[in-house]
């Protein structure tokens, strides 16, 4: 589930550099795609704002909600804490692709229709798009690996070894 | 060199030791002590009970660093610190002899043969000490100060001086301590009602007195527990020892030191206004004579942490009653002193974390990747494997002093422990005052991952030490109602 979930944030990352790097904003005859590419940048933005969020709110949840249990080896504490980080990312994932969509349907585009509008940015330019939601995970994840190994509690190697992070919590 | 010398005669005296092990253990006695446990009866159940406790501590202490910082972990205070195991017991040198042949009968003048005749009878001539002295301390006292005054002689002879006898060796240090400029004090503990108690507490201070160098026995405070009736048995066949004489016993030898200054600066009488039954047959001694646990026994325990506090002085004039009606926490003598409450709880608790749930999960290395597990090996460089024989002694003797814990609870007069079946939950209930909390154990190991440095040299050092710590902290926090 550790490994899993670092394979995740290196996806996201991956999502967010073929996305701006290989993608461009998709073309219409009415809209301006510097217009898009400005949209694009601030649901960026958004998307790593949201991450964020949810990353530190699951942290802060998470050190003070998972208990340990007795009977069973520590490493399934340990995929909880990796478990409930990956859950944030997703929840997160979510919530930039809805928060997006729903500022793209009032979005001042041009003549276009909302539905019109949600479709050009999400479906038409799926590639770009795609960034938003790698953005989300990937500050995501980082931003709960960081608030669990900083807490001082019993989970703060599950994800950022110490001999990695030597002067973080203790 | 120890300066607190105790000597518990015959099974109600190594009861004693038995609790006094845990108050040592859980920190509620700091003084290091010298125990010498006596009694004629090799297999007797209750020491050889409390011989196996005391072992298993000595393993456990001399796992751990001599200085610490802070709270002081379990097992810290020291029993026979520095000397083997077998320091702990005396192996009685003439158990199967008959009393006949010890007071040498046949060689006697007639006259006093027919003396001897009326003070006992045939089964007292022909009685030999392989099961103690069955309650007949008119035979154990002769017997025991016979070889007791053997023993302590040779004790005081030059030649003997790398003797390993587990006697000599108590009596030389004892004699060495009273020497040095701080004194020692010596407790002797034992039943007035038995046998070999009865027989062993008048015997000892003048026997000393007449081996040490003069003045010295002076130089140290002599004290004595008297532990009165407080427990009971079935009756069996002739000659068979008998409970319901035991009241008799007391009143004769209680007597007997009221009119007679044996040589005790300070005697605590502890005893039990009901004679509740801690046994269900009739036994003569042996593997077989096994009593439960008794609340008297703690009393007792509470007296010597009382003796041998260096805090508590009592003048020559004094008497103190401990006033308790009711076997609580607050109204045990001694008990707010020693933080009694605390410490047990504290203590309670790692035991019955260690017995029911560590130890396997430890033996199966569930710990590896534990944070603490890690930090362990990381600042210390040492490991925690999980199949250090260590653990399984410690396991061993959690589990007999949870099983004490709870027999002594069974009595309806005690307000002390909580009983509970193995739950998780439980770990928040095990003392009086407490309640079924689920995240007991989530609570435990995650006070175990914010340990910081633990001075300890040894892993099973660090464990003892770390989770002194962890369960201190977690109860302070599940009893805040009366932890202050």
């Amino acid at each position: 589930m550790r490994t899993f979930y670092w394979f995740l944030f290196f996806l996201g990352l991956l999502m967010v550099g073929v996305g701006v790097w290989a993608f461009s904003s998709p073309s219409s005859p009415v809209v301006l795609s510097d217009r898009l590419d400005q949209w694009y940048a601030q649901m960026t933005l958004l998307s790593l704002v949201v991450g964020a969020c949810i990353g530190l709110l699951a942290g802060l949840v998470g050190t003070t909600r998972l208990r340990h249990r007795p009977n069973g080896p520590a490493s399934v504490f340990l995929d909880r804490v990796a478990g409930t980080g990956i859950i944030a990312a997703v929840v997160a994932a979510v919530l930039a692709s809805v928060l997006s969509s729903w500022l793209a349907y009032g979005a001042d585009f041009g003549p276009l229709s909302p539905s019109e509008k949600v479709e050009l940015v999400a479906l038409t330019g799926i590639g770009r798009f795609s960034a938003l939601i790698g953005a989300s995970v990937a500050i995501s994840l980082l931003v709960f690996a960081f608030v669990t190994r900083t807490r001082v509690w019993g989970g703060q190697y599950a994800l950022l070894e110490p001999s990695y992070t030597p002067n973080l919590g203790h | 060199m120890a300066q607190n010398y105790l000597i518990a005669f015959g099974g109600t005296g190594a009861r004693c030791v038995e609790a006094v092990t845990y108050l040592c253990a859980a920190g509620a006695i700091t003084a290091p002590l010298r125990v010498l446990i006596i009694d004629p009866d090799q297999a007797n159940g209750n020491v050889d009970l409390t011989r196996q406790q005391l072992v298993r501590y000595h393993e456990l202490h001399s796992r751990l660093s001599a200085s610490t910082e802070g709270i002081r972990p379990f097992f810290h205070t020291g029993l026979n610190e520095g000397l083997d195991t077998d320091s702990f017991f005396w192996q009685y040198p003439n158990a199967n002899q008959p009393f006949g042949t010890l007071i040498e009968l046949l060689r006697q003048r007639p006259e006093h043969q027919d003396l001897l005749g009326l003070l006992y009878d045939e089964d007292d001539i022909g009685l030999s000490f392989e099961q103690g002295y069955i309650g007949r301390a008119h035979i154990g006292s002769i017997d025991l100060l016979q070889t007791l005054q053997s023993a302590v002689i040779a004790a005081a002879d030059p030649k003997a001086s790398t003797s390993a006898d587990a006697l000599q060796s108590f009596v030389r240090d004892l004699r060495s301590a009273a020497q040095a400029q701080l004194g020692a004090r010596l407790l002797v503990c034992g039943s007035v009602f038995g046998g070999t108690g009865a027989s062993g507490l008048p015997a000892i201070p003048p026997l000393l007195r007449s081996v040490f160098p003069p003045g010295i026995w002076e130089k140290v405070s002599a004290g004595c527990i008297q532990v009165a009736p407080y427990f009971s048995f079935p009756s069996g066949g002739d000659g068979a020892p008998d409970s319901a004489l035991h009241a008799l016993a007391t009143q004769a030898a209680l007597y007997h030191y009221a009119h007679t200054d044996v040589g005790y600066k300070q005697v605590y009488l502890v005893g039990a206004p009901s004679a509740s039954a801690t046994s269900t047959s009739n036994r003569l001694g042996g593997a077989g004579q096994l009593n439960r646990p008794h609340y008297a026994e703690l009393g007792a325990a509470l007296a010597m942490a009382h003796f041998f506090d260096p805090a508590e002085t009592v003048g020559a004039d004094e008497v103190f009653a401990s006033g308790a009606r009711s076997i609580e926490w607050n109204s045990l003598p001694h008990a707010q002193a020693t933080h009694m409450r605390k410490r047990m709880a504290a203590f309670r608790t790692f035991c019955w974390l260690h017995v029911h749930f560590m130890y396997e999960d430890l033996r199966r290395k569930y710990h590896s990747e534990a944070k603490w597990a890690r930090d362990l090996s990381r600042v210390s460089e040492r490991s925690l494997g999980g199949q250090e024989p260590e653990l399984r002694t410690l396991r061993d003797f959690g589990s007999r002093f949870l099983d004490w814990s709870s027999e002594l609870q069974n009595d309806p007069e005690v307000r002390l422990f909580g009983k509970h079946e193995v739950s998780v939950g439980a770990l928040g209930a095990l003392v009086e005052g407490g309640k079924e909390n689920p995240d007991s154990y989530h609570e435990i190991v995650h006070e175990l991952s914010r340990i910081r440095e633990v001075p300890q040299t040894t892993a099973i050092g660090w464990y003892l030490d770390a989770m002194t710590r962890a369960n201190t902290s977690f109860c302070a926090a599940n009893y805040d109602t009366w932890w202050k």
